[in-house]
């Protein structure tokens, strides 16, 4: 056999030692081949390189023709043709059933089968015949028990045998080729599981980057359209308290634009169905099992299968995975691994999309009902930045021309957009101190924690208002101060109301003053008068009780009836001066103004007074280019005849009186000076005033009706002049009147009177 | 027979006291007559009379500071003080009494009442009667 093989070489070495040298150079043969095998196979090249190195090494080191590697397909439960080399490859079986000739008996037996006479053996198959074989050898590719796969060996030379030394190199090899085969498995699988982690780390970046829904659950949907097979997968989201779901977007919207359904109830339809079991539904013929609906959809998209998933987040159903396909749903355990993954993505990105969503919505709705409050109100961060601010906001401080309030005048306020102002500082929107004296408060509440309220007017297009502001901080689930927001209510109306009332209030409550202050005076007045009445009275009352009881003489009789004249015509007069003061003060008293010649009248009045106050020295001081006056002669009488009476009245131990009359500033100027009792300072005003003088009894300790003061002033006053009182440097009182003198030029008709008479 | 009571009158309305002393002419008294409260005050401390009759409004000194002046010095504070006073409102009498009046007749007055107040008073009396 080692001869016929040497012949077989062509070799030029003796047969002798061409034996051994053959044997030797096959050997170093296969050495180098294993090596370079081996060396692929630890390189861990492509499979289809390893192989076809293998069966061309594995062909040339036993001498065969041809040779081919079939690899076991379990799920088809054939050998399927890997590799082929040498003569008639092309016509190598692609397919080699189990027990079927040479490859398809080692695969059964799991050993090494050698043919060397295909025309004499059960084992010559057609092809074998066919191609004109005449020798053969399979060796099962074994790896941990399992044969993956065959490597067979073919020789078209009669003289060609194979023997257990072929049979042992070639299993070499096979061994060889099953770890590449493992290796390239395992490659293979870390290949796919690298896939998968990328796509799931795609699916979360694409989860966390993206609240959008739209864009997230298609992207989840392909790639569980990937892993299971399916053709489309389509999302539906759960309402669980309406017990409804809503279509949510699928993979290829141009099949699901054909289905009507949007939404459906629990129980309803394959999903429908699901969400009320929570349990994975698969379907290998939805128009055999009848729960999906509508079947016409699937017929027309010529979809038969589906896999139908709940997406759970703890208890609650978040939304259902349909996936459709046209085979049956078988996934893996690694598959159904991933698809959990992905559903809990699924999960996490509805969750996010509804949580913005909430926390949109929240948001709109604070925006709506703060735009909607009559009030002003902003949100500012705690870097002053404006977060939020409402309609009426905006509106005032468009429309400030001009703000004061504690600080002072804060100047015009433009603001665009709402949505300008959003990120500003104060500092970007106000004149520095306002902004100032607004971070001041804002820092104040951050600071201290509490709230501060504050007013402010301004001015809006001419018009003042004023606003209550009220600044607060908000703090958040940690106890942290994080913002401070300002509430300013226009409180214009209600304070106008309030001072309208206080206005109104004050003006009540001073009539109501000025009504008991007359009240008062009125019925002191009453008292005093009715005080003064009583001693003429007393008098009238006593002298003629007297001249009534008591036996008495004609000359007392005489005398007593002078004194009752006497007190009768005292109260007469005061009658009278009390009428003509009424009279006065209505202001029905009429004057009668001819030329007076007050000098004149003032020396007559002193001349006649003069005897009955023998104690008192009286003397005039008068200025002869005093002009005469236009005045009531009468009245003008009795202002000169009160001021004398009252000094003479208030200096009981007499003293000197001295009546002056001159020209000062266009007014003549009358002064009584007397050195008695005095007045003192704070009631020098009171002597002129009929009610209100009277109250103390020790500033008018003097009998009379007390009314000859008051009279003065009226009928100065009624002339157009003025009276007061002052008091001397020494002791004293000196009362002055003034009275208007003519302007220069103008003549007073008649004969001034006041000399005569 | 016991001496006459002497009596201070101080009053400065002339008619009045003219009216004072006719009323109290047979009425047995010695008056001693002064037209305002200083003087009356004078009189009262040199002549240590039995009563003081005194008018209530007089110019320097009226009848209530009389009255206090009266009170305050221990050698004449137990001389009974009968005012006399055209103010007959309650009130004014009340400040009459603070003010230490042993009796008080108001203007006018009966001839009769005023010799019955005096009388009361010289009797030792210290309590008015309403």
């Amino acid at each position: 056999m080692a001869a016929s093989r040497a012949a077989d070489d062509g070799s030029t070495l003796p047969a002798a030692s061409t034996a051994d040298a053959f044997a030797s150079y096959r050997e170093h043969d296969r050495l180098v081949a294993l090596h370079r095998l081996s060396t692929l196979v630890a390189q861990q090249r492509r499979t289809d390189d390893v192989l076809r190195e293998a069966l061309q090494s594995a062909v040339s080191l036993v001498g065969g023709d041809a040779g081919a590697v079939h690899r076991w397909d379990a799920e088809r439960g054939l050998l399927v043709r890997a590799e082929a080399h040498g003569a008639h490859q092309r016509i190598i079986r692609a397919e080699i059933k189990m027990d079927e000739g040479l490859a398809g008996r080692a695969f059964t037996e799991h050993t090494s089968i050698i043919e060397n006479d295909y025309a004499a053996s059960d084992l010559g198959t057609a092809f074998a015949q066919s191609a004109g074989l005449r020798a053969g050898v399979a060796v099962p590719i074994m790896h941990g028990g399992h044969c993956l796969g065959i490597l067979s060996i073919g020789s078209y030379d009669k003289t060609r045998a194979f023997d257990t030394d072929d049979t042992r190199l070639l299993e070499l090899l096979a061994g060889m080729v099953a770890v590449a085969l493992e290796n390239a498995e395992l490659n293979a699988e870390l290949e796919h599981r690298l896939e998968r982690i990328r796509m799931l780390s795609h699916l979360s970046r694409l989860v966390s980057t993206s609240l959008d829904l739209d864009s997230v659950l298609p992207s989840i949907g392909r790639a569980a359209v990937e892993i299971t097979g399916a053709v489309c997968a389509a999302f539906w989201l759960a309402d669980e308290p309406a017990r409804m779901l809503t279509f949510g977007g699928s993979t290829h919207p141009g099949i699901s634009a054909n289905l009507q359904l949007r939404q459906l109830r629990y129980g309803e339809g394959a999903s429908g169905w699901v969400a009320q079991s929570r349990q994975p539904l698969v379907i290998d013929d939805v128009f055999a099992d009848g729960r999906s609906i509508p079947l016409d959809w699937w017929s027309r998209h010529g979809l038969k299968t589906s896999l139908t998933l709940p997406i759970m987040r703890g208890d609650s159903l978040v939304a259902i995975l349909s996936l459709n396909g046209r085979d049956p749903f078988r996934p893996s355990a690694a598959e159904t691994e991933l698809l959990e993954s992905f559903l809990a993505q699924a999960a996490a990105a509805i969750r996010n999309a509804s949580l913005y969503s909430s926390v949109r919505r929240s948001q709109e709705q604070l925006q709506q009902i703060v735009d909607h409050s009559p009030a002003a109100i902003s949100l500012k961060d705690r870097a002053g930045r404006y977060l939020l601010t409402n309609r009426r906001w905006q509106e005032r401080f468009a429309a400030d021309d001009d703000i004061t309030d504690a600080g002072g005048p804060l100047g015009r306020v433009g603001v665009g957009a709402p949505a300008s102002v959003l990120g500003c500082t104060d500092a970007d929107l106000f004149p520095g101190s306002r902004a100032e004296r607004t971070r001041l408060r804002d820092t104040q509440v951050l600071t201290d924690g509490q709230p501060i309220e504050y007013e402010a007017t301004v001015v809006e297009n001419d018009d003042r208002r004023t606003y209550l502001s009220v600044k607060f901080p908000l703090v958040d689930s940690e106890g942290q101060r994080y913002a401070v927001c300002t509430i300013s209510t226009d409180i214009t109306e209600r304070k106008r109301g309030e001072e309208e009332v206080a206005e109104a209030l004050a003006v009540q409550r001073a009539a109501n003053e000025q009504l008991q202050r007359l009240s008062k005076a009125k019925s002191d007045f009453v008292a005093i008068v009715s005080h003064e009445f009583r001693t003429p009275l007393t008098g009238i009352q006593g002298f003629s009780e007297l001249m009534r009881d008591q036996i008495t003489n004609l000359d007392e009789m005489r005398e007593y009836s002078a004194d009752i004249n006497r007190e009768a015509e005292r109260l007469n007069r005061m009658i009278n001066e009390l009428l003509d003061l009424d009279r006065m003060e209505a202001g029905s008293m009429t004057l009668h103004l001819e030329a007076v010649d007050v000098g004149a009248l003032v020396t007559r009045i002193v001349a006649s007074t003069g005897p009955r106050a023998p104690r008192h020295r009286l003397s005039v001081e008068i200025d002869a280019s005093l002009p005469p006056l236009a005045a009531d002669h009468d009245k003008l009488t009795q202002v000169i005849v009160n001021l004398l009476d009252n000094a003479i009245k208030y200096s009981p131990d007499g003293g000197e009186i001295v009546l002056g009359a001159h020209a000062d500033n266009g007014v003549a100027h009358l002064t009584v000076r007397d050195q008695g009792l005095g007045i003192p300072p704070d009631a020098l005003d009171d002597v002129f005033e009929r009610y209100s003088r009277i109250e103390s009894a020790r500033h008018r300790p003097i009998h009379g009706t007390g009314l000859g003061l008051p009279i003065v002033r009226q009928i100065a006053e009624l002339h157009g002049g003025r009276a007061w009182a002052e008091c001397n440097p020494g002791r004293g009182t000196t009362l002055h009147v003034t009275l208007p003198l003519p302007a220069s030029g103008v003549i007073v008709q008649g004969a001034p009177r006041g000399a005569h008479e | 027979m016991t001496p006459a009571a002497r009596i201070v009158v101080c009053e400065d309305d002339p008619v009045i006291l003219k009216l004072l002393q006719v009323s109290l002419r047979d009425a047995g008294y010695e008056l001693l007559v002064a037209s305002d409260g200083v003087g009356g005050l004078a009189l009262i401390e040199q002549e240590r009379p039995d009563a003081i009759l005194t008018d209530v409004s007089m110019p320097r000194m009226n009848g209530l500071q009389l009255a206090d002046a009266v009170r305050a010095n221990p050698d004449l504070a137990g001389i009974p003080i009968v005012f006399l006073s055209a103010s007959a409102q309650r009130m004014q009498l009340e400040e009459g009494y603070r003010h230490g009046a042993t009796a008080y007749v108001t203007k006018p007055f009966r001839s009769a009442d005023l010799r019955a107040a005096l009388a009361w008073v010289l009797a030792g009396h210290r309590h008015p009667p309403d």
